[in-house]
């Protein structure tokens, strides 16, 4: 199942030969001159619209065609993070540049190789941002680190299946390439930019109809995870980041706003009890938007704990699977009855211990233990992630 | 033949396109790139020229990225481009210095202009984690939303600002 992850060196070679396709087919789809490019925002030549698009929607069905067939892992392949401001300033700052110079990177890179002054100043100012950002990151890291929203896949968030939404944006697309013919035609007086004859075109429209109603009964097979989180020993090899009841009791004295919890209980004991702010939910709920966001909160670590040590750990390790950062995922050791025994009902033996540090935890949870538990009871309301009907976790996509 | 009809047909170009994009996917998990590749040059050059930089953004990078910047699948896969360009322009003829420009501006104003928009480019693109290649083209290949976002506030500017510098090209 790919990714097949080649050879490091051979893997380079391959990375000369893909990038001498990417290469050609740019240069001879006509990217290699900014006239052509900036046709798309005068209505003039939409080439760039046509090619884009159709690379698009070919790499969607090519990427759920394989995934259907058990060719590609998609929970292996990079899915672009969503920064949700910084993606949308850096798009505006590149809408400007495109305007304004004509070229994208990779175009620019191309059309300099073919003889382009003017690519080639477009290049130079491509380095020329890229280290001013270098240079002036302090003041923009915010921004570029902020409002993270984990890896969201477009057909997820509309909740249609993948191979709905490639159906939608094929006809979409299909629909785009026939209305930028007319605006051509009207720019240019009569005169398409699409050399495509008439009967060709329809043809390949026949096609794309074809492709995309393929794409609506192939939905792309995900490794069933779930079935591998239900054995007792899932996770067993994996490393898992474990917290103490007494260090999370410390935490919370100090008021450190950077634990949240995830209480796998049931609604019932949730209810009567739980650790600050928690969020009841199910190991299956955690793709759902609720939980993504909890998982994914910037600067903050999940706490998971149930009254079951090895449901813990598994779904800490499910949590990671999918996708959560490790190092942000974390177990209540011994769980919420370890807490419950070694905090909250803490009772001190009747002979304090000779050893110092074990001396001083005793003192801390005497002393502590009834301010905790008002902490607990004072952090109402308690939400319970309402269980919806989703199709097999394979990862958060 | 007149200058259009020798591009290849965009319909072919772009299916061809997204089929290397997928080929891509299957072999690495990734796709294609270009300002990734610009910006490994420059820190690898800010490596050579600086290797005990102070600048915080190299700090953390050299930290976090023992390998060389050079030999990297973004760097081959730009060798791989430029010479695929040079190629396509050698056998359809359309290899020759020149500095293309709109009828109402001079060369110089067009090299100005270039420059400029190249590093909003690049600035932009690093905010957008990728450029139209890496974030938005691979990013719809790959149904993300930030793909998607991306490719839609891109040319949704340009739009909106093509009024604006009309002067620069018609």
């Amino acid at each position: 199942m790919g990714p097949i992850y080649p050879e490091p060196n051979f893997n380079l070679m391959l990375a000369l030969v893909i990038g001498f396709f990417f290469g050609y087919l740019l240069e001879h789809a006509g990217f290699s001159t900014s006239k052509k490019l900036v046709g798309v925002f005068y209505g003039y030549d939409f080439t760039v619209w046509r090619v884009f698009f159709t690379a698009a929607i070919t790499g969607m069905v090519g990427i759920l065609a394989l995934a259907h067939f058990g060719l590609l892992n998609l929970d292996a392949i990079y899915i672009n993070p969503l920064y949700l401001w910084s993606v949308i300033v850096g798009g505006i700052i590149m809408g400007f540049g495109f305007i304004i110079g004509g070229f994208c990177p990779g175009t620019s890179i191309c059309s300099t190789f073919i003889g382009k002054i003017d690519a080639l100043f477009f290049v130079i100012g491509v380095a020329l941002g890229i280290f001013l950002f270098i240079i002036g990151y302090p003041l923009v890291e915010g921004l570029h680190k902020g409002s993270y929203m984990g890896t969201p896949q477009l057909f997820d968030t509309l909740n249609i299946s993948m191979g709905l939404f490639t159906f939608l944006v094929v006809i979409f697309a299909f629909f785009t390439y026939w209305a930028v013919e007319k605006i051509e035609l009207k720019v240019n007086k009569g005169k398409s930019a699409d050399p495509t004859p008439k009967s060709t075109f329809a043809k390949i429209t026949g096609f794309a109809v074809v492709v995309a109603i393929f794409a609506l009964f192939i939905p792309p097979k995900k490794p069933t995870m779930l079935a591998e989180f239900a054995k007792p020993d899932f996770g067993k090899d994996m490393h898992i980041n474990y917290i103490t009841p007494d260090e999370v009791a410390v935490r919370l004295i100090k008021g450190d706003k950077s634990m949240q919890f995830v209480d796998l209980r049931l609604p019932g004991e949730f209810k009567k009890l739980a650790l600050p702010y928690a969020v009841n939910a199910k190991p299956e709920q955690f793709c759902q938007m609720k939980m993504k966001n909890v998982f994914n909160a910037a600067g903050k670590i999940t706490i998971i704990y149930s009254n079951d040590d090895n449901l813990d750990r598994r779904a800490a390790a499910l949590a990671m699977k999918v996708g959560y950062e490790p190092q942000n995922v974390w177990v209540l050791k011994g769980g919420f009855p370890a807490f419950k025994k070694d905090i909250l009902d803490f009772k001190p033996p009747a002979v304090m211990p000779a050893n110092r540090m074990l001396r001083t935890t005793y003192l801390f949870r005497e002393e502590f233990g009834p301010q905790i538990m008002q902490i607990l009871k004072n952090s109402k309301p308690r939400k319970v992630v309402i269980p919806k009907a989703k199709r097999a976790l394979g990862g958060c996509g | 033949m007149n200058e259009e009809t020798k591009y290849m047909n965009p319909y072919l170009a772009g299916f061809l396109l997204g089929l290397l994009i997928v080929l891509a996917i299957y072999l690495n998990g990734d796709g294609l790139g270009a300002s990734g590749a610009v910006k490994n040059t420059v820190i690898g050059t800010i490596q050579a020229v600086a290797p005990h930089s102070q600048i915080p953004y190299m700090k953390s990078y050299n930290a976090t990225h023992p390998d060389s910047p050079w030999k990297t699948w973004l760097i081959w896969e730009i060798i791989g481009l430029i010479i695929g360009a040079f190629v396509s322009g050698l056998i359809h003829n359309r290899n020759k210095f020149v500095i293309e420009h709109g009828p109402r501006i001079s060369s110089k104003t067009r090299l100005v202009a270039a420059v400029i928009g190249g590093m909003l480019f690049g600035i932009g693109s690093q905010f957008g984690r990728g450029c139209t290649s890496g974030a938005g083209l691979d990013g719809m290949a790959v149904f993300s939303v930030a793909g998607f976002l991306v490719t839609f506030v891109i040319f949704g500017t340009g739009y909106i600002l093509a009024p604006f510098f009309k002067k620069l090209w018609l």
